[in-house]
């Protein structure tokens, strides 16, 4: 385990550029849309005594989401596009352990974005006159981490479990109800039937945590109970997978 | 193995010691009713290896030949533990080839060696020199050392997109060299290589060979002569099974003959 340890920061400086990339898109995609941040959603969540906080939450949320599964993708089919499998993982290592610390790197960048995306949009914001959305730094680092865990699990599992072409349209599969869940008025069946998919409410119970509000922790431990489970599965299928490079 | 391969064939024991040396040794590989069917998305079946039996004694240099598709990469996958067969028992030290190698490690030289398009040589080595569990100074010392004996001093800054087949496996061939190891299994090792660095190969073999009496290296490769002249055993493979094996002498005709009536008879079945 030592040995992927230090494997680690080599793992952080793979994904930096993918990392950059994605805080440029979230950028890009959140500027014409926080005009509109203060209008709220229809379905009323809205952080107490924080106008427009809760919606450029759920802009962020939605974007990192869109973003999660561009990360998650290459940590499993990654190395059987790049076809180092058999020197990799004939090294004295745990295959889940270092499928694991890809996951994980992930993550960290992700947080990484969340952290960057939020600094921009408060000063924008604030530049402009306002008085700031609310998403707090360690709501960043919240919303990165239950994006990360709900959507960058599943996209690992598809991504043990299928190859390259199919992963990428599997994580498009996440993403796509994940984004009309984030992004539609809940009277929309569309959305309704995408709410199985419980960012939002994740979202939220991360805001409420750090908030200390503590009946809304059991939605985020329910749900990150959930993400870990399909974790825990992605890494056992990745491991045991017959290795076949993806051409 | 095909019954009465002795009234065909040379007799195994010819010139030498008889093949019971290899099971009454201490077993290090033993594979039994290893079966491995590929499905297609065609759903075609290919019967990768079809009850292949086999003991291998530590120490051991043994070359398995056959036709291409016959199964050696498919078997040294299963001894790698990279793929999992479908049926059958596979033993590397007395445990499951995946529990050894990730308590252990096993060298491994891929038919086609594939690298990290955007990582540059050096670094390739850095990365698997650090999984392999080197740290500190330690890491660019072990990494100077492989590169300049794969001859790559001059192309470590090089990335990895733009290296010909020949340097690809040199790349290899440097990785295998980073940590010693017990078991080698060298998929077409000469594949690419000039005559110059299969000249050097050869050396390298036998120097990997000569440093540890308990190292096994087990090779695949469809040059007869050099198999002669590196290996103590031929195992010939032939759709997914063992059907022949037998002692090699140094003599690449005699071994070329022998190959060639085995493949024959297998055929003629």
């Amino acid at each position: 385990m030592s040995s992927i340890a230090a494997l680690f920061p080599r793992l952080l400086r793979d994904k930096l550029p993918r990392s950059i990339a994605a805080t440029g898109l979230v950028l890009l995609l959140t500027s014409p849309l926080l005009r509109f941040g203060e209008s709220g959603f229809a379905d009323g969540y809205m952080a107490q005594g924080v106008p427009g906080a809760a919606s450029t939450a759920n802009l962020v949320g939605l974007l990192l989401a869109l973003t999660a599964p561009w990360l998650a993708e290459g940590v499993v089919s990654g190395v059987r596009r790049s076809g180092s499998g058999p020197l990799l993982l004939t090294r004295p290592i745990s295959r889940p352990g270092f499928y694991f610390a890809r996951w994980l790197a992930g993550f960290v960048c992700l947080a990484g974005v969340a952290i960057v995306v939020s600094a921009i949009i408060n000063l924008v914001w604030r530049a402009n006159g306002g008085a700031g959305p609310g998403l707090s730094l360690a709501g960043s680092i919240g919303a990165g981490l239950v994006i990360w865990l709900w959507v960058g699990s599943i996209v690992l599992l598809l991504s043990a479990v299928l190859e390259r072409g199919e992963a990428l349209a599997g994580a498009l599969l996440v993403a796509i109800p994940v984004a009309l869940t984030a992004s539609l008025p809940t009277t929309d069946p569309l959305a309704a039937a995408a709410r199985i998919l419980p960012v939002r409410q994740m979202l939220g119970a991360a805001r409420a945590l750090l908030a200390g509000d503590v009946p809304v922790q059991s939605t985020l431990v329910t749900t990150g109970g959930w993400s870990l489970a399909i974790l825990g599965v992605g890494l056992f299928v990745a491991s045991r997978r017959d290795w076949q490079a993806v051409d | 193995m095909r019954p009465g391969a002795e009234s065909v064939l040379p007799k195994p024991t010819d010139g030498g010691q008889p093949l019971d040396q290899y099971v009454t040794r201490k077993r290090l590989i033993e594979l039994s009713g290893v079966s491995k069917t590929y499905r297609r998305r065609n759903r075609q079946r290919i019967n990768a290896l079809a009850g292949l039996d086999l003991r291998i004694a530590a120490g051991s240099t043994v070359a398995f030949v056959g036709p291409n598709g016959a199964g050696k990469s498919t078997l040294f996958g299963v001894l790698a533990g990279l793929i999992r067969p479908d049926r059958g028992r596979t033993l590397v030290h007395g445990v499951a080839p995946v529990a050894y190698v990730c308590s252990r490690g096993v060298g491994m030289l891929p038919d086609r060696v594939r690298l990290p398009d955007r990582l540059t040589v050096r670094e390739t080595l850095v990365r698997l020199a650090i999984l392999d569990g080197c740290s500190g100074d330690a890491i660019p010392r072990s990494v100077d050392r492989v590169l300049d004996l794969a001859g790559l001093g001059d192309r470590a800054g090089d990335r990895c997109v733009g290296l010909s087949h020949g340097l690809r496996q040199r790349v290899g061939i440097a990785q295998l060299l980073l940590r010693p190891r017990e078991v080698l299994l060298l998929d077409e090792p000469l594949s690419g290589l000039d005559p110059v660095w299969r000249a050097r190969f050869r050396e390298l073999f036998e120097q990997l060979r000569r440093e540890s009496s308990g190292r096994t290296l087990l090779l695949s490769s469809h040059e007869l002569g050099e198999t002669a002249r590196l290996t103590e055993r031929v195992v010939v493979i032939d759709a997914g099974r063992v059907i022949d094996d037998f002692p090699t002498r140094g003599d690449s005709e005699a071994l070329e003959r022998r190959v060639l009536s085995a493949l024959q008879w297998a055929r003629d079945r």
